[in-house]
């Protein structure tokens, strides 16, 4: 099963958090792919702040960011 | 994360803050160790883009941080060139920017050396910043959005590069041969800085600082508003802190209800750093995150800084800048169109994301 992934690519801060906010509150597991080492920091300190587990993948600006347990894919 | 990591922002801070006490400790203007708006008008004025005498100068800082947050942006593999996210809307947001900064007399970071220099003028404009950030945010949370920047070749990526190698290049020819032209002030503002190696070191230092802790004082009020995140503010703190100690042990903490360099309409302060707070978050940083950002190649915010050049030299040409003698009648109508512009833009680009949506 692959979850949603929201692309983020490309956005001017904060948009990628916004996203990932509105992502969170339909309480899906979901991931987000963006393109800056800024955002990957943005969304984790949100996340932390939340207490969601969520995984990095990625090397470089370019991430894949996995949010929510149980995230297959 | 590690508390190392945690208040690596904190520590950045401290340190620009005293960087800034000691480079106008070395002759900067007062509370002008490092200041983007001021900076960005004196190069304005050093290019020929105003000839208000009294502010040109090819500030070394400027380029210090452009030297320090690429090598930095390259290094941490922060480097990679993007753009295309309505670059024309982003020139009018740069030039807002400097109509806010220029009525105010700073950039979010002058405010508060200005604070921690004894300036209380600076209160108003202060004040103005999460007025504006709000203000950008309100639009950002109902769909704000100039559309997505894409990759783009290495070679665009240099164009910003040649641009100040340039004014570097001019920086060193005038300081050699005292050559016309770039112009420098000979009195005024502009006539006053720390010798030029030591501004073009610190202004290094500075870009190595900005490029990893990812200031930003205009994100630290968005970050709290939106996520209750005081991570980018802490930052600012740490300026405060740093620059206030760094005055009262060189001896330049001198309190008064209206500082050098610097005017005391707590309304127009506070309306100028609110125009400024409000176009800063639309354009996704404030003027010095803006510079940051070119180095990490993103050919968006470099088109702001050339909006930021032309604003400053627009403001100095039409004589609407504020100065020391206050706001002139100029001054608030450049105001009042910049607040009309940039909810225009505000506005207009929260349909087009609303529109699209509905469509769907």
């Amino acid at each position: 099963m692959s979850a949603s992934v929201i692309d983020c690519r490309g956005l001017s801060c904060p948009q990628p958090v916004l996203r990932v906010k509105e992502e969170l509150d339909k309480g899906q597991p979901f991931a987000v792919l963006v393109d800056a080492t800024v955002a990957v920091e943005n969304i984790g300190r949100f996340l932390e702040h939340r207490g969601v587990a969520f995984t990095v993948t990625g090397e470089g600006p370019e991430s894949l960011i996995k949010i929510g347990s149980g995230l297959a894919g | 994360m590690s508390l190392l990591r945690k208040n690596l922002v904190l520590l950045g801070g401290l340190l620009i803050g005293v960087m800034g006490a000691v480079l106008v400790k070395y002759g900067n203007p007062a509370n002008m160790g490092l200041c983007f708006v001021c900076f960005y008008r004196d190069i304005a004025g050093a290019l020929g883009l105003h000839h208000n005498a009294l502010v040109q100068y090819l500030r070394p800082e400027i380029l210090g941080i452009f030297l320090g947050s690429f090598i930095s942006a390259l290094a941490f593999k922060d480097f990679n060139p993007r753009g295309g996210s309505n670059p024309a809307i982003r020139f009018v947001l740069g030039i807002l920017i400097m109509v806010g900064g220029l009525i105010f007399l700073g950039c979010p970071i002058r405010a508060i050396y200005r604070l921690a220099g004894g300036d209380l003028s600076a209160v108003g404009g202060i004040l103005g910043i999460p007025f504006g950030a709000y203000l950008g945010l309100f639009f950002l949370t109902r769909g704000y959005n100039l559309g997505k920047a894409r990759s783009l070749p290495m070679g665009v990526a240099l164009i910003p590069v040649g641009f100040f190698v340039v004014l570097l290049a001019l920086l060193l020819v005038k300081v050699e041969w005292q050559t016309p032209y770039p112009y420098f002030s000979l009195k005024g503002p502009g006539s006053m800085h720390a010798p030029v190696l030591l501004s073009l070191g610190l202004g290094i230092a500075a870009g190595l600082l900005f490029q990893r802790t990812r200031l930003c004082l205009a994100g630290g009020f968005r970050d709290i508003f939106l996520f209750n995140d005081h991570y980018l503010l802490k930052g600012f703190l740490g300026i405060l802190l740093g620059a206030f100690v760094a005055n009262m042990a060189l001896g330049l903490f001198k309190p008064a209800v209206v500082g050098p360099v610097a005017h005391g309409n707590f309304v127009a302060n506070f309306l100028g750093m609110g125009l400024l707070g409000f176009a800063a978050i639309l354009l996704g940083g404030c003027p010095m995150r803006q510079m940051v950002m070119t180095w990490e190649a993103n050919f968006d915010s470099f088109i702001a800084i050339l909006g930021m050049l032309a604003g400053a030299g627009l403001m100095h040409s039409l004589g609407l800048a504020a100065s020391p003698a206050g706001v002139s009648g100029g001054g608030w109508a450049a105001l009042a169109v910049g607040y009309a512009a940039a909810f225009s833009i505000a506005y207009g680009f929260s349909l087009i994301r609303a529109t699209a949506k509905g469509s769907a």
